[in-house]
């Protein structure tokens, strides 16, 4: 398998190294270096979009979910990218007419500018911070553990996490947004190819599909239904989580912004249709992946299942793409991220290009650092960890959504719906309130809460105006 | 006036297939599709919840490529 890995591994960074080159250019303006010049086709659109979606929590994170947790996990997230997909329909569009009056260069900054204060740019930025830099460190953890469990003593997990984080920093600093668009559209199509390759080798092992399910019957039954083995799957649970997956091109950056950078709305239609599909075929083989792991490795660690059903039970040269593939789900996840906090910062940042790029290219080696730092800390779940991420910056969908939405400046008072959601769902994060209320889950009532607060602002708004023309 | 009553008619189709894909994810809730503890009629070999969910998430695509072809933005910032 070495020879596999350092062949396609080689081919891999090769790819990187080009896309890094064609995308350098000397004189290029700040717009091309943080937002490819907002030209993004479709084919590319999509599959940027899904590598910074989906990557190794898709790749390492629901095949466990489908082993321990059951086939509910396909409602938690195939189900739920389904409303997403014709989410981003709706508010693309919106989004897309806004920003031809506003202009673009970050979220923050675009809030900023709309609501024409800085604070609603600072609590979104803060925001984003607080949840994408710990979803960065979930993705750099899960690849470290891996590599550290399948080349047993060649080095440490945190050695791993540097390279990642290292090669990372190169490619994004040389290359911009657009090397990190080309990166992921590698990454897109070997995570498809990949997945799938592995998604039928476990079904053969079995023979046919009807036979590993009833393999999976006779072993745990309790995996073929809602809630689960462990009773993880409830309403309330893939509600809240669908609401947190639905608006995620709303409030987390990274997705934001490839909404904006796209070439037209038809670019964008199509994008959004092809990653409805792309979603489907991808998280139907981690179906397949995870029910192979519930009979045959019903007991085992994550990272034993992952390192065993991805690679040591694959033909050589399968793991090996399996490897490269992992790490390249993580790095272009990591790199959205990353650069993703470096285009809010600099969307808040005043200054001559030259000024604001460094410093945005400081913001970006302080934040991969800290994400660094971070993934020493971490736990396993990666699927459950990814979704705290979602359910984190979903706070701000109302600040975002009033900031699109109104034709006049927004009112403020909904950052202090915003604000509070955001500390409360903190405090809990933190076990000083309890996740659960009455045997109602918290983040399913913060939707409520954020619901009834928009309301709240937009009818005092209503009758303000009333008022006034009266 | 006939380009206007068009941009009506795809205004009119497109909110309702809003409500479609709401009224869809909705449905995904109750034991219509996910039934708790039940795993039975499997369809090509899959239990209940997969194959049921697996119906609503390819639905749900299919009402978006409807709603893209209903938007009533649709060719506005053709560049």
């Amino acid at each position: 398998m070495t020879m596999w890995i350092l062949i396609l591994g080689g081919l891999f960074v090769l790819a990187l190294v080009t896309a890094s080159v064609k995308s350098y250019k000397r004189n290029r303006t700040l717009d091309e270096y943080m937002l490819a010049g907002f030209n993004i086709g479709p084919i590319i659109g999509v599959l940027t979009f899904a590598a910074a979606l989906f990557s190794a929590f898709i790749f390492m994170g629901m095949p466990d979910m489908f082993r321990t947790q059951g086939v509910g996990a396909w409602i938690f997230l195939a189900v739920s990218d389904g409303a997403m997909v014709f989410g981003i329909i709706w508010f693309g569009y919106h989004i897309r007419n806004k920003v031809k009056v506003a202009g673009f260069k970050g979220v923050a900054g675009f809030v900023s500018g709309l609501y024409g204060s800085k604070w609603p740019g600072y609590l979104f930025f803060l925001t984003a911070f607080l949840f994408l830099v710990p979803y960065a460190a979930i993705q750099i953890r899960g690849i470290s553990i891996f590599f550290s469990a399948t080349f047993e003593g060649l080095l440490p997990e945190w050695a791993w996490a540097l390279i990642i984080v290292g090669i990372m920093l190169i490619y994004a600093e040389i290359g911009g947004f657009k090397a990190i668009v080309y990166s992921d559209a590698i990454q897109g199509t070997v995570l498809l190819v990949v997945i799938w390759i592995i998604g039928i080798t476990c079904i053969r092992a079995f023979g046919n599909v009807e036979s590993l399910f009833a393999e999976v019957e006779r072993i745990k039954p309790e995996l073929l239904s809602v809630p689960g083995p462990n009773g993880l799957f409830t309403a309330q649970f893939l509600i809240a989580s669908m609401l947190a997956i639905v608006l995620i091109p709303v409030t987390q950056p990274q997705l934001t912004t490839r909404i904006v950078v796209m070439r037209n709305f038809r670019s964008l239609s199509r994008m959004a249709v092809s990653l409805g599909a792309f979603a489907i075929l991808i998280i139907l083989s981690t179906v397949f992946i995870g029910m192979y792991g519930a009979v045959k490795y019903t007991d085992a660690s994550t990272a034993t299942f992952l390192s065993r059903a991805l690679l040591f039970d694959q033909k050589d040269m399968v793991g090996a793409l399996a490897m490269v593939g992992l790490f390249a789900a993580c790095l272009s996840t990591t790199n959205a991220q990353i650069f993703a906090l470096g285009t809010e910062l600099r969307s808040l940042l005043k200054g001559t290009d030259k000024r604001v790029l460094l410093f945005t290219r400081i913001g970006l080696f302080i934040f991969a650092i800290i994400a660094l730092v971070f993934s020493t800390l971490m736990s396993d779940e990666l699927a459950l960890l990814a979704r705290t991420s979602f359910t984190g910056t979903s706070m701000m969908a109302p600040v975002v959504l009033f900031a699109v939405l109104s034709e006049k400046a927004p009112p403020m008072s909904i950052l202090f719906v915003s604000g509070t959601g955001l500390i409360v769902l903190l405090l809990s994060l933190f076990h000083v309130i309890p996740a659960e209320f009455s045997g109602i889950r918290l983040d399913f009532l913060l939707y409520i809460y954020l619901a009834a607060g928009s309301l709240l602002v937009l009818a005092v708004r209503y009758f303000q105006t009333k008022q006034k023309v009266a | 006036m006939f380009k206007d009553m068009n941009k009506k008619k795809k205004s009119r189709a497109y909110n309702v297939l809003i409500m479609l894909a709401i009224l869809l994810a909705v449905l995904t809730f109750t034991p219509l599709v996910m039934p708790y503890g039940v795993y039975q009629p499997g369809f090509l070999h899959l239990p209940y919840t997969l194959w049921t969910g697996l119906l609503v998430a390819i639905l749900l695509v299919c009402l978006t490529w409807l709603a893209v072809r209903m938007h009533p933005g649709k060719g506005e910032d053709e560049s």
